[in-house]
């Protein structure tokens, strides 16, 4: 009995290696994508896409990616083949075509009028796209920008463009007000302390030069293709972002500036937006497919300012849901947390993550809109049947042939393993 | 009707045949790429006698290299490249690792000078295409002259039929391309580099071009 089963499982091993079993043969067309962007500035008619990574693949195969450090405001539907992205930092590879190495291409600046009020630092993009040596995508994509942030000085950008007829102690003691109004419910403090220690720092603020309204630090975006055996992952990756208002120094007891205005180290408001993901993945065998996405968690830090040294009270942001601070002021700004969903169905998978939408400075010339972390990706397959090879019409001669159509040694290796197989079956007879 | 079984000697004998079988052609797929290797060190060896031959010169100045003869030596230090090219692109032509294509002008001639050379197999001297970049040198030396072509972009993927990287340069330039499989090991496109002229020379003809 033994021996009849070894000899049976050594002729379906024969059978398996003779070659492809007459009568139809199953294949998997699919179709992937996935894109991620960082941030999105919209400065009245004006705006930016900073951070961009985009990618989609099929089973022709063909492979596209994208890695932008900065293009033209992008709408919901970027066309991948024809993006209004900068040359000098943006990188398109393509399978077949150009695969690329995935080193960055950098450069740092912005259009006008953008310019004249929002700094840039670097912003940078890469992009590689390729097959693996099983025939499926591989794509890697970043996109990223070092530091936003804005360039007017917090007493020119946010006092004189609220106040045309020119900033006078009457002006102040009335923003002074607002602010303590709003500030002391949200501290827990006594309106007379909240209103002293605004007063100091505003004094210290506009004899100051380097006091930013906005600084912004921004993780990259990321859409990566991955291969992984039989199954394939498009997964798109915004790394989160860290943006401080109204940068105000740090005073001692004595009311004397002891530390930079920076808005990140010490503005009044530090709104932090953490990670958010969406990935897809395919099933290239059963051509079935599921998704997984993660929206962005927000949370809010507003400045004790009757606190010497640096000190927080935070608001978390449920997802979804929005929040307002600093109500009623020149800097009210509104924060609404974004949310994920999925959608799966017979071969077809899609996951979003929603952009954290901020809405900055809204009694600044109507204030900064600000869109973060939206990330996107999607799977589609099915399978057909190939009965007959496909008729495909081709030139009549290729250009010189000078690889191997043969995977010499995943066939040896097979063959050797074979042929061990066969002497251990062997010695089983022999044994009788 | 009675099915006589087979004695366990012949199952035996039958088994380690077929082993042996296996085993040999198993070996054989596994060596065959140092056997190419082995066999394109060969012919590169006959060829270099030939190209330093008296006679070279005159037969390449008359256009009389038949398919299979020595055509130039291709060097690209920025991979390790150094090796004989054959005129022709057929199969046994590219034997000998790399071939001219012969539809193509000759090294440095105005147009486009096209050389196929193997991946992976027959002594793969374009096994680290993929690595060559803009400004990387190519040096393209004849039994007459030397010519040094420049990278001028990075590798492209093509389909395998596409000959436009072949045919498609621009008007009024001599460039070099330089085509091979792609992936490695695998015949599914081809992968393409560009190259142009940035120096050429004549001056070689009688010095030697020992290779």
């Amino acid at each position: 009995m033994k021996k009849r089963f070894a000899v049976l499982a050594l002729v379906a091993l024969i059978g398996a290696l003779a070659g492809t079993p007459a009568g139809a043969k199953q294949r998997t067309n699919f179709a992937l994508t996935g894109e991620a962007r960082a941030l999105e500035v919209a400065l009245g008619d004006q705006g930016v896409t900073l951070g961009l990574s985009l990618t989609k693949a099929d089973s022709t195969p063909q492979v596209l990616g994208v890695g932008a450090g900065q293009c033209t405001l992008l709408g919901n539907d970027a066309d991948p083949d024809n993006l209004p992205c900068s040359d000098e930092n943006t990188v398109v590879t393509r399978y077949p075509g150009t695969p690329g190495d995935g080193n960055p291409t950098c450069s740092g600046s912005l259009p006008a009028p953008l310019n004249s009020v929002l700094t840039l630092r670097v912003a940078c993009g890469s992009s590689l796209s390729n097959l693996s040596k099983s025939g499926l995508p591989i794509s890697k994509n970043s996109g990223k920008i070092l530091e936003l942030g804005a360039k007017a000085p917090l007493d020119v950008a946010l006092l004189q463009s609220l106040l045309p007829g020119g900033i006078n102690q009457g002006t102040i003691d009335n923003l002074v007000q607002d602010l303590t109004n709003t500030l002391a419910p949200v501290l827990d403090a006594a309106p007379q302390e909240v209103q002293g220690a605004l007063e100091n720092i505003l004094q210290i603020v506009q004899g100051a030069t380097d006091t930013e309204a906005i600084k912004i630090e921004l993780g990259p975006s990321e859409s990566n293709i991955t291969p992984k055996g039989q199954t394939v992952t498009v997964d798109s990756m915004a790394a989160g972002a860290r943006i401080g208002l109204l940068g105000l120094p740090t005073v001692d007891a004595q009311g004397l500036q002891v530390g930079a205005a920076d808005p990140l180290e010490n503005g009044l408001v530090i709104i932090e937006v953490g990670q958010s993901r969406s990935s897809a993945t395919l099933d290239n065998v059963t051509a079935s497919a599921d998704a997984a996405a993660s929206a962005a968690i927000v949370t809010v830090k507003v400045r004790d300012v009757t606190s010497p040294t640096p000190k927080y009270v935070e608001v978390s942001v449920a997802p979804g849901q929005s929040v307002t601070v600093l109500q009623g002021t020149p800097a009210e700004s509104t924060i609404t947390a974004a949310s994920s969903s999925t959608e799966e169905g017979e071969g077809r998978a899609t996951a979003a993550a929603d952009a954290v939408s901020l809405h900055l400075l809204k009694g600044v010339n109507g204030g900064i809109r600000l869109a973060l972390g939206r990330t996107v990706a999607g799977v589609t397959a099915d399978t057909t049947e190939e009965t007959t090879p496909p008729v495909q019409k081709k030139p009549p001669t290729s250009l010189p042939v000078t690889g191997g159509a043969l995977p010499f040694g995943t066939l040896a290796l097979v063959l050797l393993v074979s042929a061990a197989g066969t002497l251990v079956v062997r010695r089983r007879f022999g044994d009788r | 009707m009675k099915i006589r079984r087979l004695s366990p000697r012949l199952v035996r004998r039958g088994l380690t045949a077929l082993a042996v079988l296996l085993a040999l052609t198993g070996l054989g797929f596994a060596s065959y790429p140092f056997v190419t290797d082995m066999w394109t060190a060969r012919i590169q060896h006959g060829l270099r006698g030939e190209f330093t031959q008296a006679g070279s010169a005159e037969r390449y100045k008359l256009g009389k290299i038949e398919t299979g003869d020595p055509l130039t030596r291709i060097q690209i230090p920025r991979i390790g490249v150094d090796t004989l090219v054959v005129e022709g692109t057929t199969l046994a032509a590219l034997r000998a690792g790399a071939g001219h294509y012969p539809e193509t002008p000759l090294p440095g001639e105005p147009g486009n000078v096209a050389i196929a050379g193997h991946r992976t197999t027959y002594g793969k001297p374009f096994n680290r295409m993929d690595e060559l970049g803009p400004g990387d040198k190519v040096i393209l030396t004849t039994p007459i002259g030397r010519h040094v072509y420049q990278v001028i972009s990075r590798p492209i993927v093509v389909d395998p039929y596409d000959w436009s990287a072949i045919h498609d340069y621009p008007k009024g330039g001599s460039f070099l391309t330089l085509t091979s499989c792609h992936p490695e090991g695998s015949a599914q496109y081809r992968i393409v580099v560009r190259a142009k002229l940035i120096e050429s020379s004549n001056d070689v003809a009688q010095k030697g071009t020992s290779v």
